[in-house]
């Protein structure tokens, strides 16, 4: 078969939008936010801004939290561009400090996962609770 | 009907009969042959399509022809898996990634579900995982920010930096 020069860039909007459609936001946001202008507009469609689950889980339920690199990622570079998009956030409760120290001026929603009973139910009369709702 | 063939030609001149039942796998040849009551004798042009691709597409609906329909899919509770790419279609896929994005457009014009569903599938796998500059390297992506672009950026993300 002869050699394609067809490239990933190359495809429409609408062609990239069902490949896209196959990952969950948070790794379609984290490999394609500042990869190039027509990528970066795509991925921030409200589709994939509005509503975002911070934390890995495995296929037996289990919650754990994103890796140092990708925490980083999103809280220097990925949330700060889409903040004023996100509606909904799923935290896990080892990461919700560095994540909702950033201003989200439409949230409606949070989902807090891995709260220990008892030792982290103080969390809602704290500082950041209280500066963000 | 098994064996009732149609002729179907790809944009570069090749001709290729095709069993009826397998073409149909394509709802745009299905309509083509069914609504717009195109006779079975005459020839049905591809013009979007090459003879190599074209090739693929009849490997893929033959080995596929007898599978049962696809669900409708939900978009809003899309279940995200990625890893469900069976052997047969992993071996398939084994190809350059302009013929990849080949069958993309082929499967996208000639309205095959599957065959859309398997190669976008296999797009979204070669994306996981990797940094921005990865995904440059690997599809040979420019970074068409100019620097006064990337300096916005990095100023409307100061407020997290200094956090």
């Amino acid at each position: 078969m002869e050699y394609s020069s067809i490239q990933l860039n190359d495809l429409s909007d609408e062609i990239l939008l069902i490949i896209f459609k196959n990952l969950n936001n948070i790794d379609l946001l984290y490999s394609l936010i500042g990869v190039n202008k027509q990528l970066n507009n795509i991925v921030h469609d409200s589709m994939f801004t509005s509503s975002l689950t911070l934390f890995n889980h495995s296929s037996y339920n289990n919650i754990y939290p994103l890796s140092d690199l990708m925490l980083d990622r999103f809280c220097f570079q990925i949330l700060p561009s889409i903040h004023h998009k996100i509606k909904w956030i799923d935290v896990e409760v080892s990461s919700m400090k560095r994540i909702l120290s950033a201003n989200y001026p439409i949230l409606s929603g949070l989902g807090i996962y891995n709260i220990e009973k008892d030792t982290d139910l103080d969390i809602f009369t704290g500082k950041i609770f209280l500066s963000q709702f | 009907m098994a064996g009732h063939k149609i002729k179907l030609q790809s944009n570069d001149g090749d001709i290729f009969d095709v069993e009826v039942e397998i073409a149909k796998l394509s709802i745009t040849i299905k309509t083509m042959l069914e609504d717009l009551s195109m006779n079975e004798e005459e020839i049905i042009p591809l013009p979007n399509i090459n003879s190599a691709i074209f090739k693929k597409v009849i490997q893929w609906t033959t080995h596929h022809k007898d599978d049962p329909p696809l669900p409708p899919e939900d978009d809003e509770n899309r279940e995200k898996n990625t890893n469900d790419i069976s052997s047969w279609d992993q071996e398939f896929l084994k190809v350059d990634q302009g013929t990849l994005f080949e069958l993309i457009l082929a499967a996208n014009y000639l309205d095959i579900k599957g065959l859309l569903d398997v190669t976008c599938t296999s797009v979204a796998n070669m994306i996981k995982g990797k940094t921005s500059e990865e995904i440059r390297q690997t599809f040979n992506i420019k970074n068409d920010f100019t620097p006064q672009e990337e300096e916005q950026i990095k100023k409307e993300n100061e407020w997290c930096e200094n956090k």
